[in-house]
Formats: structure tokens, sequence, C-alpha cells
């Protein structure tokens, strides 16, 4: 017994919501308890964004791009951003809005993204999401998260799909040198994050060598058939035979 | 209506639908090969891949080689290593390419001697617009002071390779990503007897120094029926070859005269 009331009240401050009446007015907050955390399980980093998003009813939450964008805008509305602060958790947001912009029945989710580079630092492509909801119409606010996560915090662990029409990357050229590669990708989309990887044989075992790859000022260059991503990494400098390819996420 | 603040109880809802949002797979694959090449030798090396920066045209001489760890000279090509290429355009044997550090591999002038005893200047193609077959072998001269390996690079391909072979010598290699084993590939087309003979084709193989080189004769119809179909060397008693011939090293076959072309598929047809 008193291991479940633990867990209720666990749940209970995971993620919290509010919503109050006044006049024909709404109000809204949001925030989430944290540690909100990325998928390899490290604390968000304080300006990372908050989505918070309108489920319409009868619908589900279809998800975040690369780009930022809705995968199903017609049934799912950005309301309001906010953004990770001390105690990787999401800032205190309030909002006021009329209450038929977004009717009863519709349900209510944080969407916690993860915008860092490949440097580390925010403000790139959403390369994963997490997300937790409230349904008001059952009272009750929903926690979950793509890729899975415990009640305490929203895991960005699912990954990011790259917008519709993104073409198939290719690979343009390599150029190896004592460990250091050079990789350039053709037919990139400046909406889509790209990932390379690598193995010893095509046989299989293949390993992300680079990730968060987009393109920026600096990494897109000019090659004999038009722009082309650039990307540097490291390998084994022992290798006698490498291979790679590259995937849009 | 409640005006107060409203708590919502938490459960677990995972909400996103990704199902049908795979990820884009590249349309390429692409690699390095190093292969060993000593200094001041010259070792016969082929390019398992296919080009890189132009999916679905030939190889480029340009491009295939990479230049890392080379040695290079701005103007003297005596100085800088060198590519050397088999051709017959123009009636010349061969193209020499030496490598500059500004401009890559640099086309080398050649005087030719002409039947009248005239003079004639032979400058070869740019090695950018030089194609190279996947299975086509060509030797790269090394200077004194040079390291030991070099690097092919470029796209795999999946496609099976057919390589021409004409009478007299052709400097090929099977196009694999991996080491191999002379008699583990198709050899049909090949010419052979019972034993050596004026008629039976050989392959030459360096012996890895880039100096010395190992022949096997290809052997079919004779006593020895084991090594029907082989290639086997003949030092000595008759034998099947020792040693796996590295990937993207290169070697001779001399198709002897009178057992006309035949293309080679090493992976069958």
């Amino acid at each position: 017994m008193k291991k479940t009331l633990s867990l209720i009240s666990g749940l209970l401050v995971a993620a919290t919501m509010f919503g109050a009446e006044v006049k024909d007015q709404l109000t809204l907050a949001m925030s989430t308890p944290g540690p909100d955390t990325y998928a390899d399980g490290s604390p968000v980093l304080v300006g990372e964004t908050y989505l918070l998003v309108y489920v319409k009813q009868g619908a589900v939450f279809g998800g975040v791009q690369t780009d930022g964008s809705l995968v199903d805008p017609l049934n799912n509305v950005i309301v309001t951003r906010g953004q990770a602060v001390e105690g990787a958790k999401c800032g205190y947001k309030a909002i006021q809005y009329p209450a038929a912009t977004y009717p009863e029945g519709g349900s209510w989710v944080i969407v916690l993204l993860d915008t860092r580079k490949a440097d580390g630092t925010l403000g790139g492509l959403v390369a994963a999401q997490g997300v937790s909801g409230a349904n008001g119409a059952v009272s009750a606010l929903s926690l979950g998260a793509a890729g899975g996560s415990d009640a305490e915090g929203i895991s960005a662990a699912g990954r990011a799909p790259s917008p519709a029409g993104t073409p198939q990357p290719e690979i343009a050229a390599v150029q190896v040198g004592d460990g250091r590669v050079n990789l350039r990708i053709k037919n990139f989309s400046d909406t889509a994050l790209y990932e390379v990887q690598s193995a010893t044989s095509l046989n299989g075992g293949w390993q992300t060598v680079a990730s968060r790859v987009q393109a920026t000022a600096q990494s897109i260059v000019q090659g004999d058939a038009g722009a082309e991503l650039r990307t540097d990494f490291n390998v084994p400098s022992a290798d006698k035979v490498r291979f790679f390819k590259v995937i849009a996420q | 209506m409640n005006k107060g603040w409203m708590t919502f109880a938490v459960v677990a809802a995972a909400g996103l639908v990704h199902a049908a949002m795979q990820p884009i797979a590249g349309t390429n694959v692409v690699g390095f090969v190093e292969i060993a090449a000593p200094a001041a030798e010259n070792t016969i090396i082929a390019v398992p891949f296919e080009a890189c920066l132009q999916a679905g045209v030939p190889g480029k001489l340009g491009d295939l080689v990479s230049t890392y760890g080379l040695t290079a000279h701005s103007s003297d090509p005596a100085l800088a290593d060198q590519l050397v290429v088999l051709t017959v355009d123009e009636g010349s044997p061969a193209y020499y390419y030496y490598y500059n550090a500004e401009a890559g591999w640099t086309a080398i002038a050649t005087e030719q001697e002409m039947p009248d005893g005239s003079k004639k200047t032979l400058t070869p193609p740019a090695a950018s617009a030089f194609d190279v077959a996947r299975g086509q072998g060509f030797w790269i001269k090394r200077v004194a002071g040079s390291g030991s390996a070099v690097y092919v690079q470029g796209q795999v391909s999946g496609a099976k390779q057919a390589t021409s072979i004409g009478e007299g010598l052709n400097l090929i290699s099977y196009a694999s990503l991996e080491s191999f084993d002379l008699n583990a590939i198709n050899w049909t087309g090949a010419a052979g007897a019972g034993g050596i003979s004026a008629s039976t084709d050989r392959i030459l193989v360096s012996k890895g120094d880039g100096s010395y080189y190992t022949t096997y004769h290809y052997y079919t119809g004779g006593s020895k029926t084991e090594f029907n179909g082989k290639w086997v060397s003949t030092t000595g008693t008759i034998a099947l070859p020792a040693a796996n011939i590295p990937a993207g090293q290169g070697f001779w076959y001399l198709r002897r005269s009178g057992n006309g072309a035949f293309t080679f598929k090493p992976d069958g047809e």
C-alpha cells in the first residue's frame, strides 16, 4: 500500500498542467517537474525547447519532424513553446485562450525536443523528442515518451523523422588520411539530419561515426555537381579497409 | 464550474505515430582500401570501386587513387610518385602521371619516336578525365622516401565484374573488397593444358615488394585431376597457390597468342 501511494505521488508531480476558467477564457500553464533527459540519459540543457501541443478529439499526437514542424498539422496544434530551466525541467509558462479555440474533448501534450547540434550546442534541427500528455476529458495528465520513459520526467528518446519529400542522400566523395575522414554528401536537405555509419566489412557491424550532420554555413561546400554537405570524423588509423553509408533520419 | 486549479493524474501514454516514417537510406556505399606500395618500387594496383563522384559513369583515375601520403613535387615528375596506365591510344603503350600537390595527378608529356625517325610529343588526357574500369590494373611508381601504402577509394558496386582480356599481356585484378583466392573465382574462358605448354595462359602476381613475380599456369585436362580448372604454381612440383591476393592488388594476365579474347567474369554470369 505504501509503495502504491509513493508511486502515485511520484506520478502526480512528474508533470503538471493547470487549467482555470475565467469567463470564456481558460488559463493553461505548462511545466515539468524534471529531471527531463535526452535519449542518452543526460539532463536536458538549459534553454532546450518544449512545445505545448493541442491534439484534437479522436486524434493522437503524431510527433515533430526534424525541422520542428508537426507530422500531423491538421490534428495537432503547437500552442506555445517553453524552455528548459535549471533542474532539467520545463520552466513554468502560462497562457490564456478562448475556450472555443481548443475545445474540450481534445488533449494536451508537452513535447521535449532534442535540438543539440553535433558540437553540443542548442538550436539545431530536432534530433529526438519525448512527450507527456494531459487529457482533460478524462481529467488525467498523461506522461509518455517515444522510446520509453519513467514517470519521473520526460525522455527525449524518440527519433524525429525527416519531413516528407526529403530526397535520398548520396555520398559524393570520401577522402581518408591518418584516421581522419572527410566525407561529402549530395542530394541533401537543409531540413534533415544525417548520420554516417561505417564498417570494416560489408557483411555487417555498421556503427555510427558521425551524427546530427546538418546544413550550416560552415558545413556546405561547393562540389562538382553543386552544393555538398561536408562532415569530418575519425576512424581507427590502422584500418586497411572501411566502408561508409549515410542515412537521413 | 470549478474555477480552481486542476491537477491531472499521470499515466504512461506514448502517443507518437512514426511507424510509416522510416529513416531514409542513402543511395550508395563508399569505402577505401589500403594497398601495400613500397617506396622506390613499382606496384600493380587495381581499383575495386566504381566512381564516387559520378554514379553510373566510369571511375576517373584522378578520383580513385587517394593522394594521402603520396610524395608530391611541383614540377619534376622524377621526384614525385607516379601512376602508369596501360593504353593503346595513339599507339602509346602507357600514360604517365605524377602527383603535384597543387594540381593533383598531372599528366607527363612523353616523346615518341616514329617509324620515320621523327619525334612526336604525346600528352595524356587529364587524370580527371581518364576512365578507369573496375578491375583494371595500373602501376604506382613510388620514389625513394615515400611511405609504404596507398589508398584507393570509391563507390561500392553491386554489379558483377566483366573485364575484357585480349591476347598478350593484360593488367587486371578481381575487383574484390577483400583478399581473394585465385582459385575461388570463375575463370571460364581461361585457356589451359594438362601441364605447362606454349598455349597455357599465365598469371603473374607480385610477391608484395613490387619487384618479383610468382607465375601461375592454368591447368586443364591433365592427369592430376584435382588441379583441373585451377591456377597452379610449377616451382618444383605442381601445387595450388599458397597465398591470397590482397584487395586492390593487380596482376598480369598473359593471354597466349592464338587463344583469342575472352571476358573475365569472376563473379559468374
